[in-house]
């Protein structure tokens, strides 16, 4: 019997089927601390709120953690709806944030140079 | 990159993070009609933070509307915007020479508030459509909002309207980085090249055309003195 950490990982799709990635380093700033759990769940009810489930599906949205920056990811296509998202939130667990966006690229190492 | 943001005793805060988000010229938007308290606090400014800033009187009502629209009140101050608070102003607005633009025609009401008999007038007399994101973002229903909001754009890009999508900032919290202003206009609706022409100098024409007007030399439209 085969464990499921026995089975190797699946090979890697074809370019034609693989989705383009972008990158978007965001800032906020706020008048008090906020916790990057809050972040998260801010950020995924923002764009639930806006667009719904079946979009927040589409647009294959996940948040990274580096350090001090906060990494939004997203399929090219829908990066200016993910932009655009942003201005609609206005706080987070109702501490009022203003976010800046610091750089947009399509792999990380290019978005840490370009967002210092 | 230029944006609008109102006048009131947090302006240097404001200014700071305007700064910071990206912004090098600044609209402030007057609701009282003081030219000398507006030029002076304009000079002030210029001199603190090294930037651009032009001033603007919002109006909302026909009074205040007709004792600024004439020769010798527009040469006080740099824009005029009328808020399209119900379709008489707005009518009044795109009809009236001195007027540059339009804020948020869409105001109280369940339509757009503009059409193509408003864009043709808006177009001939030089009346730009302004979007006035923080009551968009305030508003009660967000969902009809953006809805009338594409419709406008429909008609602004039909017209080749000038259009321009400004914070109307009332906090600091209320400014918003640029590229999420070009972002939103392409999601209404604009080719991205355009939503980011739009955001970079959206009316500059406008006020360069409004900054000759308060010369002395200018008289009236087409008329100057050489």
């Amino acid at each position: 019997m085969t464990s499921y950490r026995s089975i190797k990982r699946l090979k890697a799709l074809i370019p034609t089927l693989r989705e383009r990635k972008r990158y978007v380093s965001i800032k906020i700033i706020s008048d008090e601390k906020i916790e990057k759990e809050e972040i998260k769940n801010a950020l995924y009810e923002n764009i639930k709120n806006l667009y719904g489930k079946f979009a927040l599906a589409y647009l294959s949205f996940r948040i990274k953690f580096d350090k001090d920056l906060i990494i939004l990811k997203c399929n090219h296509i829908s990066l200016p709806f993910i932009i655009s998202s942003l201005g609609f939130l206005k706080e987070i667990n109702r501490k009022k944030v203003i976010i800046k966006v610091l750089a947009i690229s399509g792999t990380i190492k290019k978005l840490k140079l370009k967002s210092i | 990159m230029l944006d609008a943001i109102y006048f009131d005793q947090n302006i240097k805060e404001k200014i700071e993070i305007a700064k910071y988000l990206g912004y090098d010229e600044l609209i402030l938007i007057f609701e009282e009609i003081n030219f000398e308290k507006i030029n002076d606090t304009i000079n002030k400014l210029k001199e603190i933070f090294q930037m651009n800033f032009y001033s603007c009187i919002l109006v909302d009502n026909f009074k205040k509307l007709r004792k600024v629209s004439n020769v010798k009140a527009h040469k006080q101050f740099d824009l005029l915007f009328v808020n399209g608070i119900n379709l008489k102003i707005n009518r009044e607005a795109v009809e009236n020479v001195f007027v540059d633009g339009l804020v948020n025609p869409q105001q109280n009401r369940d339509d757009a508030g503009f059409n193509h008999i408003f864009a043709k007038k808006a177009l001939k007399n030089n009346v730009a459509l302004i979007i006035n994101f923080n009551q968009i973002l305030n508003s009660q229903n967000l969902t009809r909002e953006i809805e009338k909001l594409i419709e406008l754009i429909k008609i602004a890009r039909k017209y080749k309207l000038k259009v321009g999508i400004f914070s109307f900032a009332k906090t600091k919290f209320d400014l918003k980085d640029p590229i999420i202003f070009s972002s939103f206009l392409y999601c209404l609706g604009y080719e991205l090249k355009d939503a980011k022409r739009i955001v970079k100098n959206s009316i500059k024409d406008i006020i360069n055309e409004n900054l000759k007007k308060r010369s002395e030399k200018w008289i009236f439209p087409g008329v100057e003195l050489i």
